[in-house]
This record gives structure tokens, sequence and C-alpha cells, in this order.
């Protein structure tokens, strides 16, 4: 049989693993130019060559790969000098790696230095894991399985052939053979889900340093106007703001300096941006605070630049909640992965703290939420740091000064325009409601009860009051007639409150552990204001828990969901299947503990590659085993071509028979000796010519230490 | 020796040291003679019992009263002779006139080692007698059945080449022997050295018994708990098959000469130090053990028998889970 070093298909296998995986890292952020030619070329080129030196291995090229070698650790250590955190080790020491790989690749004797390999293009597929944020990486995943398996077959095959349900050797079939390995991988299967399952989810909160990327840098027209580009023709901020249709669109025409209860866009699915966050919140672009019955309005639209340090601090502004809140405060981190070009608006839990944006200025509207100076196109990227008072039922019914801004109680707090009734209405609700948050909490059970929820409702028809034809004459509504009833009506009540618009959290991806926020998520709630604590969202529709009821889920919470709307297979089917591969792994192990301890059937398994290798060595030397010899005289025939060994190799054998035969498997150790021995006359036997030269000065040949 | 130590597996360690203290007392008189010293002492520890088959005067005797002394226990020889008598070996009962009863004067059987010299001389009948006494270990003269020492162990001594005066021994007689073994003549140098004084009888005469019977007993015993894979057991009966199936073979070895095979294999084992039988332990002693038990097409001496039994044990591969 070929020896592994010497299949050529097993280094195809293997090269195409490693360039599958540091695609895969390359493609989340590991590239520069020269590394996608070192991995898309270079690697190839350095396999071939490995190949064809593996049996000779120049000194001239081992003395190369160690320069160049050295050459690559120094430049390295050149590049992490200026940096201050481990994360941004992450990428130089990336790049490095891929380097050496392609190094390694030259010299390449025998399947250990092939396995190196694997295991290194292992480690890139998992660094693509971490860096990934979406599943961009899962072609190429798929592609280094499937290689990476098909090498360690042949490199294997030898072994494999010796299992008796594979083997020639053994004709007879052993179900055991089979269902072994089955419940191995049964069990990987179940404990990674389980563990999946269970590992809270990873907080952004501990990261130094945060994403942040623009693909271009290009300036909107004038300091800090919106634009919105995924309107189309509707865009506010392009040269003709005539056509109001939307509906030509994915955008939603809320991102603009006016919102037209009147039009009936529907956003679609596209997939507008990924958002990394610890727990869902609503995605806020701005506010509004005029409302004329049909149409929001921005009462001052003219944003102050904000330019300061690095990140950039948002200050507070005289609209925005308390400095002093009465109720503890959190940071939520969230970073925005935009994938489509959207408004210069800069989402933001609300209230934003802290920004890290590639521009050094941003800029702020009057309500505290924040455009960009440039457009934000697919491709950027940045993060905000929210403060979020971390209010529950009980800490929004508490008592409080009834002391209102002036400024939040003229700008929010003013009458509405509506109609009488509607007013006659908020005040009926609301009339046992004793506290502003149970009467938000009347007014939308009010809503939930008399109204449906409807993206199809008719046009709103000329002279109509928006709240007044959906509570009254339509009966039907969504996101936008819900928020602005509730806000139009807690005014009447003479509490503060202004239309917020963004987008709902999206659905979480878990494998991805990212929030996919689709055209079709964005949204408008009502914002109430609470003296103490500041602006609280309330909407109805989105399930979107208080910032003081929200849990830490696990990371591989929605799993199963997520999985279920995209398998179209119902939830509890799924959720059947890992306890039924936990069942069957049960009586799997069992009945393997009834038959016998399994670690002596893997003993067994190791003892028969272990033979096997012993009598392919025997073949090459020109003494192969009789099938009637026993192990003994086998490794005593064998000790007597390898002189040096015949001790090792007589206490190898008695090992493997020990491993075969009692009832306790011998110990890894012992198990490590033989492999180590094994190895040794491997290596010599195939790089120097007759090991009877070997024979040292003063031990004739045969001679036994009394072990 | 007190037994300080309720492991299992520490009766094994003890047989393994008490196996090898009776292999190195042996080589000690029976110098440059390992072979059968191993095949001796698993003899003695398999609970079996041992023929030695060689030309006068290589040591026969030696070997079988050096087992004795080393043993430790009683110890009684007997010289084979065609009018040897069977109640000469059992015993018998003489009514005692003072007591006015029967009293039963027990034989040269009624020892922990027992020596038969040229067994090939007594009679067929004499023969037999040692049929009940190697098998059940237990004697019947005048109906009553009296157990023999713990533990029983005979040696027998044959000349292949002696024919005039002699009595084959019987098939069902041989199979009782679980081990036949030649010793051969020494090499010039350990000759030398036993003319010069070293080894032999001196030797023996030197050698201090390195066991007591309660031990060996205990030994005994321990040693058929060695544990033996059911892949051994199968090697052991595809022996015994491949035994059956040859065409140069009229009876194949039996059952329980495959049941002996194994129990010198766990001997064996422990002699090697080890808790557990491997194939090398069949395959080592399948020849000693068999080749006596096999009845030839071609009736020919053991070396025929031996020869066809190294043969056999060719064809049968070693398993291997």
């Amino acid at each position: 049989m070929t020896d592994p070093q010497d299949i050529i298909e097993l280094r195809i296998a293997t090269c195409i693993a490693v360039v599958a995986a540091a695609i895969a890292a390359l493609q989340e952020g590991a590239a520069t130019g020269s590394l996608w030619i070192a991995t898309t070329v270079g690697l190839p080129v350095a396999c071939f060559i490995g190949y064809r030196v593996r049996a000779t291995r120049p000194l001239p090229l081992r003395m190369l790969q160690s320069i160049i070698a050295i050459l690559i650790l120094v430049l390295f250590v050149s590049r992490i000098g200026h940096v201050t955190d481990l994360a941004a080790l992450q990428i130089p020491l990336a790049q490095s790696f891929l380097w050496l790989l392609v190094l390694h690749a030259l010299d390449m004797p025998n399947r250990r230095g092939l396995l190196v390999l694997l295991v290194a293009s292992l480690v890139l597929m998992a660094l693509a894991g971490v860096l990934s944020i979406s599943m961009a990486i899962a072609p190429w995943l798929v592609i280094w399985a499937f290689a990476a398996l098909v090498s360690l077959v042949l490199a294997y095959r030898a072994e494999l052939e010796e299992l008796p349900a594979l083997g020639r050797a053994a004709p007879t079939f052993d179900r055991s053979s089979v269902l072994v390995p089955l419940g191995v991988l049964v069990v990987v299967l179940a404990v990674g889900f389980a563990v999946f399952m269970v590992v809270p989810v990873a907080g952004t909160n501990r990261a130094i340093t945060f994403p942040a990327q623009l693909p271009n840098d290009s300036p909107v027209r004038s300091n800090g106007a919106l634009v919105n580009p995924s309107l189309g023709p509707s865009d506010p901020g392009s040269s003709n703001g005539s056509s109001k249709s939307g509906a030509t669109s994915f955008g939603y025409f809320g991102f603009s300096d006016r919102l037209d209860t009147s039009l009936r866009g529907r956003p679609d699915d596209t997939l507008v941006m990924r958002v990394r966050a610890s727990s869902p919140d609503f995605w806020r672009g701005q506010t509004f605070d005029q409302w004329d019955g049909r149409v929001w309005h921005l009462s001052d639209d003219t944003p102050r630049l904000v330019r300061n340090g690095e990140p950039i601090g948002v200050p507070r502004v005289p609209l925005d909640g308390p400095t002093q809140t009465a109720v503890d405060v959190d940071d939520l981190t969230q970073t925005y992965y935009l994938e489509v070009n959207g408004p210069n608006s800069i989402f933001a839990a609300s209230e934003a703290r802290k920004v890290y944006f590639p521009e050094r200025s941003i800029f702020q509207n009057v309500d505290g939420t924040l455009r960009a100076g440039v457009r934000l196109d697919a491709g950027a990227i940045y993060t905000v740091v929210s403060e979020r008072p971390l209010v529950t039922a009980a800490t929004l019914r508490a008592p409080r000064p009834d002391t209102l801004p002036l400024d939040i109680a003229t700008t929010y707090a003013a009458r509405p325009i509506t109609t009488e009734r509607v007013r006659d209405l908020a005040h009926t609700i609301t009339a046992n409601a004793p506290t502003t948050y149970d009467k938000v909490l009347a007014i939308e059970a009010w809503l939930a009860a008399n109204t449906k929820y409807s993206l199809d409702i008719p046009r709103l028809p000329k002279g109509a009051d928006a709240v007044d034809q959906y509570v009254f004459v339509d009966r039907r509504g969504f996101c936008e007639q819900i928020g602005t009833t509730l806000v139009v009506m807690l005014r009447e009540l003479g509490i503060p409150a202004r239309l917020g618009v963004g987008y709902a959290p999206g659905e979480r991806n878990p494998f991805t552990g990212l929030y996919e926020v689709k055209a079709s998520d964005a949204h408008a709630w009502a914002e109430v204001y609470f003296p103490g604590i500041g602006w609280q969202t309330f909407d109805p529709t989105a399930n979107v828990p208080l910032a003081g009821d929200s849990q830490l889920d696990a990371a591989g919470s929605g799993a199963l969901s997520y999985l279920s709307a995209r398998l179209h297979i119902p939830t509890d089917v799924l959720a059947a299947l890992p306890i039924l591969a936990g069942l069957i792994t049960l009586v799997l192990a069992v009945r393997q503990l009834r038959r016998r301890p399994r670690r002596v059937a893997i003993s067994r398994s190791w003892a028969s590659t272990r033979l096997a290798r012993l009598e392919r060595l025997g073949t090459r030397r020109g003494r192969p085993r009789a099938p009637s010899e026993t192990t003994p005289n086998f490794v005593r025939a064998l000790g007597s071509i390898a002189h040096q060994h015949a001790t090792d190799l007589a206490r190898a054998g008695a090992t493997i028979d020990a491993a075969m035969f009692a009832p306790d498997p011998p110990t890894s150790d012992e198990c490590d000796t033989v492999d180590a021995l094994l190895d040794a006359i491997e290596a010599e036997w195939t790089t120097r010519g007759h090991p009877e030269d070997l024979v040292p000065s003063g031990r004739a040949p045969g001679t036994r230490s009394g072990r | 020796m007190m037994r300080t130590d309720a492991r299992p597996g520490a009766d094994l360690t003890e047989a393994h040291e008490l196996a090898g203290a009776l292999r190195h007392a042996l080589n000690q008189v029976l110098r440059g003679k390992p072979e059968p010293v191993r095949l001796a002492t698993v003899a003695l520890l398999s609970g079996g019992h041992l023929l030695v088959d060689d030309v006068p005067g290589v040591g026969k005797t030696l070997l079988a009263k050096t087992i004795a002394r080393a043993a430790g226990g009683s110890f009684r020889r007997v010289q084979a002779t065609p009018d040897l008598l069977p109640s000469e070996l059992t015993g018998v009962s003489i009514f005692h006139l003072a007591g006015n009863e029967w009293e039963f004067r027990p034989g040269p059987l009624f020892a922990n080692v027992v020596l038969v010299d040229e067994l090939n001389r007594a009679t067929p009948r004499t023969q037999s007698a040692l049929l009940e006494a190697m098998e059940e270990h237990q004697i019947t003269v005048d109906g009553i059945t009296r157990p023999l020492p713990d533990p029983f162990f005979l040696v027998a001594t044959q000349n292949p080449f002696e024919t005039a005066g002699t009595f084959p021994l019987v098939e069902g007689q041989l199979d009782r022997f679980t081990i036949v073994t030649e010793i051969g003549a020494p090499d010039a140098g350990t000759e030398r050295e036993l003319l010069l004084g070293a080894g032999g009888d001196a030797a023996l005469n030197e050698l201090e018994p390195v066991t007591d019977p309660v031990q060996l007993a205990a030994a005994i015993a321990a040693v058929r708990t060695t544990h033996c894979a059911p892949e051994v057991a199968d090697y052991t009966v595809a022996i015994a098959n491949a035994t059956r199936a040859n065409g140069n073979i009229a009876i194949g070895a039996s059952p329980r000469a495959s049941l002996a095979l194994l129990h010198a294999a766990q001997a064996h084992a422990v002699l090697e130090g080890r808790t557990y039988v491997v194939p090398d332990d069949i395959a080592r002693l399948a020849v000693p053990v068999l080749a006596h038990r096999l009845v030839l097409r071609d009736p020919g001496r053991l070396e025929e028998a031996r020869a066809l039994m190294h043969s056999v044990l060719q064809t049968v591969p070693i398993p291997r889970p």
C-alpha cells in the first residue's frame, strides 16, 4: 500500500481545505492584496513544491524557510508596536499566520506535516467564524469540511481499513463498529447544540474599541441635512423633492423631514442592516415633534455640528432626558453594519452617549438624535454606546416630582390638533388610570380591544384627521396610526410625548448573534417623557421589553424558531430532534456498557491499527508477518532487523497484545510510547537506507537491556 | 507468607512470584534447559501432570526430584517395573488384629509430588490404576474413596526408544498428561560445567523449597482466574478444529485437550507476569500440550506428532479484534 504522504489526492485535499479556510478568513477582513495572491497562488504552489521535495528536503530551501519565518516574525512584532489591546492583534496575527502557512506547505515530508496544515486551516476557519457577521463563510465552511474530511480519510486510510466494518481484513459485518462512531457523532451534535443553547450571549461591552468604517466619504449637500437614497426620487435631500410616492423603493419614508401619515408605502424584506447588540431595542433614527393632524414635522431641522474626541461624545440637549436619572442606567453597545445605502441618520437605542464613527464630526438634532455628515452607504459600520435607564413597570409607576422642564412641556405637551371626540375619548379611556404609565397602558389596551392591526388600510380622505379616521372610522391601522394616536391622546392629557421613527430590533440570527434588520422592520412608535427618568418608548406592536425587565438570553435562544422558519419544519419537531438524539445516545451507551466497556473497544481498534503499522513496516523491510505469527514472535523478528529497538519493540508488542486481550486496556502513556516508537522506526526507515548500519557501537545486535 | 492484600489480582501477583521462584530453582539444577523448565513449571501451576519423554541420562529424574524439592510438601517416588501392582501405588487395607478393624495403608500416590519413573515399563493394569488418581485427584480402594493431597502433581518419565519389555501408554492415559516434554542433551558448555560440579545433583542437594503445599494450591487456584478474552478462546477452538480437520490425523484434539491447553496457557501467562492470556501463550503451548494426544493415521513416534502439530499451528491465523 502507498504511504499516506505519497498520495497526491491527500495533498490536493489538504491544499483545498487550507485555501478554503484562508479565503474565508480573508473575506472577513484579514485581507491585503499580497495575502490574496499568497493564498490563492502561493499556497497551491507551495503544496506542489512540498510534494516534489518531500523525500529530499533540500537544505537551501529549509534555510530559506527559516529566514523568511524570522522576517515574518520581525514584521509582526514591528506592526504590533502601537497596538494597545488584544482585540486589535487579531488581524496582524492572522496575516502572519497565513504567511507561515504558505511557508509550512513547502515542507511536509510526512503525514504529520499534512495534519499540522489541516489543524492550521481549522484555526483559520474558527477565526473567520469569529470575524464573521453574516453567513457568508458558509460555502467556504462546506468546502473546507469536505476537503478536510477527504484529507483525513486518505491520511488514515490504512487504519480505517483495519476497522471491521470497512476493512477487507474482517469481512464479518460488526454492527457495533458503525454504531459507535455514529453514537459519537450524535453525542457531539447533541452536546454542541446544548452548549449553544446555554452559553450566554457574548457582550460587546468588554471590548475597548469598536468597529467603524465608511465605504466612501462623499458629504451630504448641506451640513447635517437628511438624505435618504433608499427613497429614490422621494428623497427629500435629492434635487426634486416633489414626488412623494415612496412605494417605488424599499425605503421607509419616515426617515425624512416630514412623515405624512396619509402615505401608504410598504417596505419589503430587503436586509437593511445587521446590529450586534446584547439585547433588543428600538434602533431609533429621529423623532418628530409637530403634528398637524395628518403630517408629522420637525419644528427645528437645523442640526448642530458635534466635533470632539474619539469616540465622539454626544452632548445632552435641553429636550433630552434629565442629567440624573432616578433609576440605574446601563450601557447598551450597538454596532451597525449597513447592508444597503440608507439614510444618513445614525441609528441608536435611546439615548446615545458615545459614537464610534469614522468621521471626526457628526450632527445632532434638537431632539438629541444624530446624523452623519456623509452618506451612509452599504458597507458602512459604526458603533453607538447608549445609556438606558433600567426602568420596570414599578419604577415607571412610582410617584415623581411633577416638574416638567419648560422646554419639554412647551415642545411636547402642548394641546394637539385633533377632533373633539378624540379628545373626549382620551379622557374617558384614562379616567381610572392614576399614573402616566397606567394611562399609556389604558390607551394601548383600548386600541388593542377596539382596533385591528393591519397594513392594508384605505387611503386617508382629503381633510380628514388621521387619528379620528383611525380610531372612529377605519378602526384599522399600523404603527404610524397607533403611535400617532398614543402621542396625540397623551398630549391631550398634558403628558409630553413624541413620535420616534427607526427600526424594530429585527430578528436575531442565533448563529451570528446579530439582529438582522429588514426594510419591513422600519417602525414608528410613541415616546413618553417621565420626569426624573427621561424618554420611554411605548409600542404595543413590537415585542421589546422594558430595559429593566430584559434578561440576558442564551446565545442559541431563537435558534429553533430561526431554523424552523428557514427549513419549514415546525419548532416542536426541531426541538424533538436533539431530545431524540439524546435518547438514542443513551440507548447506545447503555447497550455499549452492557456488552463491553467502550474503552476496551477503543483500545482494541488502537491495537489493531498499530499492529497494522508494524506489519507494513515489516513488509517494507522484507519481513511480513504470517497470519499465524503471534505478536511477540513478530516483534522479535523485527527486533532482529532494527537491533537498537529490539527491547522497545518487545515492549510495544506486549502493549499491543494487552490492548487486544487484557481486561483493562493499557495506559495512555504506554500507548504513547508505542506510537513514538513506531514514528521513530518509520522515520528511520523512510529517510535513511539501512537500519543495520545504525547499530550503536558497543552494543551487540540483539542485546536486550534488562527491563 | 500472610496474605495482606485482598485486591483482585493480588493472588495472581503472588502466583507470578511463586512461578518465577519455581522456575529459578529448576534452572539452578537443570542448567541450560529453559524450555523443559518452563513447561514443567506451567504443568505444575496449571494443576496438571507432566510426562518427560526422553532417553536415559539427560536428567528426567533430576527434573522431577527438583520439582518435588522446590515445591515443598511430601514426595514419593515409584520405580515402575512390569511386576508393579496397582495396590502398590494406591495402598492397601490391612486388618488390624489388635483393634479388630481394617486399616488403610496409603500407597506412594498419597503425596504432593509423585515421580513414576519409566512409566511405560508398568503393565497396562497398573498404568490404568493411575487414571483415577490423575484425573479425579482421588483413589478408591475397597469401595472407599479417599482424596489425594492437594496439590497433587504427578511426574512420569519414559524412554521412547526402549521397546523390549515395555507397554506403550494407552491413549486415554496420555490424554491425562497436560504436557509431554523432552529434555535433550545439554550443550557442550553446560555439560562441561556439569562435570565440574555446577548444577545437577550437587545443586539439588543445596536447594531449599521455595513454597509449600498451601501456597502452591492457592497459586494453582489463582491461575484459573486469569482473564481469557473471547478471541483467545476462539483461537484455541480453531486450533483444536484444525487438528480434527487434518487429513494426517485420525483423532484430533478432544475438548479436554483444548481445556488443558487453555489452563496451561493461563499458567504460562501468570509465569510471564500477565493477568490475561494472549494468543502467544496458546501458540507456544499447543505442541507440548496437544501433540501427544493426537492419533496419527500412520502411527509413529511422538516426534512425528509434534511436527504435524507444528504444521497445523501454521495454518491457524492469530485472532485480531
